[in-house]
């Protein structure tokens, strides 16, 4: 088998589940790891870490996805950066509240480094928040901004949307807690104006038996290296750390009814994401186009 | 916004008008790719001079058979 121009891309989550912020609608609010969970966490992410050190052969993409806030752990920072620095790692980035200090980023490589980063009113403050994203456009890197899509956080929402670089994408996560009637209709159109993808994220993606890169050119790893095809799907199908895990890596169509994720439905191709995000697929960034339209169709 | 002229059709566009994505709607559009009659690139869908010339017959091709039937069967009144 051919291994040497193969890419990949990664969903890497270990056990780490604390966060630093305390949003009502967020199992992993304010919760703490044991010191004995850190320490593993720490363990298993530079096992991780020295993994993709020894892939001479592949590129890689990837992406962490904690369950809670990883970048407040310095452990964290220090793979990101090195990762970064790898010739092989073409992109390597985080979902992010993006509430630590920005210096550490001056040990990565800019280009290869990328968030996804999470606005939570309430948490945070909008000038704090837009700080933090300047820190980022200071050195090149990319990133989209996000945010979880309540009813009441959409005063929040139109305000970061004015305020935030008019080039740098904001998604919306639809709020499904409270049910398909948690939105008014001009709740729904305030939101499709601002995110056009918005839509797709709230109704969904009718996904079984579609084709889709996970399991193939994308794989969901937690800290023990055990593999899936994605996150919402249970099913273990091999083992990062085992010679001959590639052999696991293979087509598979959609087993659940549903995709609901932008980390699970942006890698069905026949979407049309790859194109769409390019390389700014990991971190959920559009890419930023030169001034004007592309198509100058004026006559 | 529209398949059928040059500057082609842009995904994102699509999906902020419709709140759909245009290739899970219409996944035939794929096959214009694969025919060389389309591009997907930079997330917008346009045809090529290849699929330009054929524009006429792409267009009634997307019709779906209800809304075909109803066009033969409009009269005028």
């Amino acid at each position: 088998m051919n291994a040497v121009s193969r890419h990949l891309d990664i969903l890497y989550r270990g056990p780490l589940a604390s966060c630093n912020y305390a949003c009502p609608y967020c199992p992993f609010a304010k919760r703490r790891d044991s010191r004995e969970t850190l320490r593993r966490d720490a363990r298993q992410l530079a096992r991780f870490v020295d993994w993709v050190g020894g892939q001479a052969r592949r590129s890689l993409g990837i992406l962490f996805t904690p369950w809670g806030e990883a970048l407040i752990r310095p452990a964290y920072r220090r793979a990101m950066a090195e990762l970064s620095r790898m010739p092989q790692v073409r992109r390597v980035a985080a979902q992010t509240n993006l509430s630590w200090p920005t210096g550490w980023l001056d040990a990565c490589e800019p280009s290869r480094i990328a968030f996804w980063c999470t606005f939570h009113p309430g948490e945070t403050s909008l000038d704090r928040f837009l700080a933090r994203c300047a820190a980022l456009d200071e050195r090149g890197v990319s990133y989209s901004v996000g945010v979880v899509g309540k009813r009441e956080h959409l005063p929040s929402i139109t305000a970061l949307r004015a305020a935030l670089r008019p080039e740098i994408y904001l998604w919306i996560n639809a709020y499904r807690d409270e049910g398909p009637n948690h939105y008014a209709e001009d709740d729904l159109a305030l939101l499709q104006a601002i995110d056009p993808l918005f839509g797709i994220n709230r109704a969904g993606i009718r996904s079984r038996g579609r084709a889709c890169a996970t399991g193939e050119s994308v794989i969901s790893v937690d800290g023990d290296g055990e593999v899936r095809r994605c996150h919402s799907v249970k099913t273990r199908i091999g083992n990062l750390y085992d010679p001959d895990f590639d052999a696991v890596l293979a087509p598979r169509p959609c087993p659940l009814a549903q995709c609901r994720c932008h980390i699970g439905y942006a890698h069905m191709p026949h979407l049309g994401f790859r194109d769409l995000f390019g390389d700014g697929l990991l971190e959920r960034a559009l890419p930023i186009r030169p001034a004007g339209p592309r198509a100058a169709s004026k006559p | 916004m529209h398949l059928l002229q040059s500057a082609g059709l842009s995904l994102l566009a699509y999906a902020g008008r419709f709140g759909t994505a245009l290739l899970d709607d219409l996944p035939e559009l794929a096959s214009l790719v694969e025919a060389g009659l389309a591009t997907l690139d930079g997330g917008t869908l346009a045809l090529t001079e290849a699929g330009l010339e054929r524009s006429d017959a792409i267009g009634p091709r997307l019709q779906a058979a209800g809304t075909r039937e109803r066009m033969r069967a409009f009269a005028l009144r």
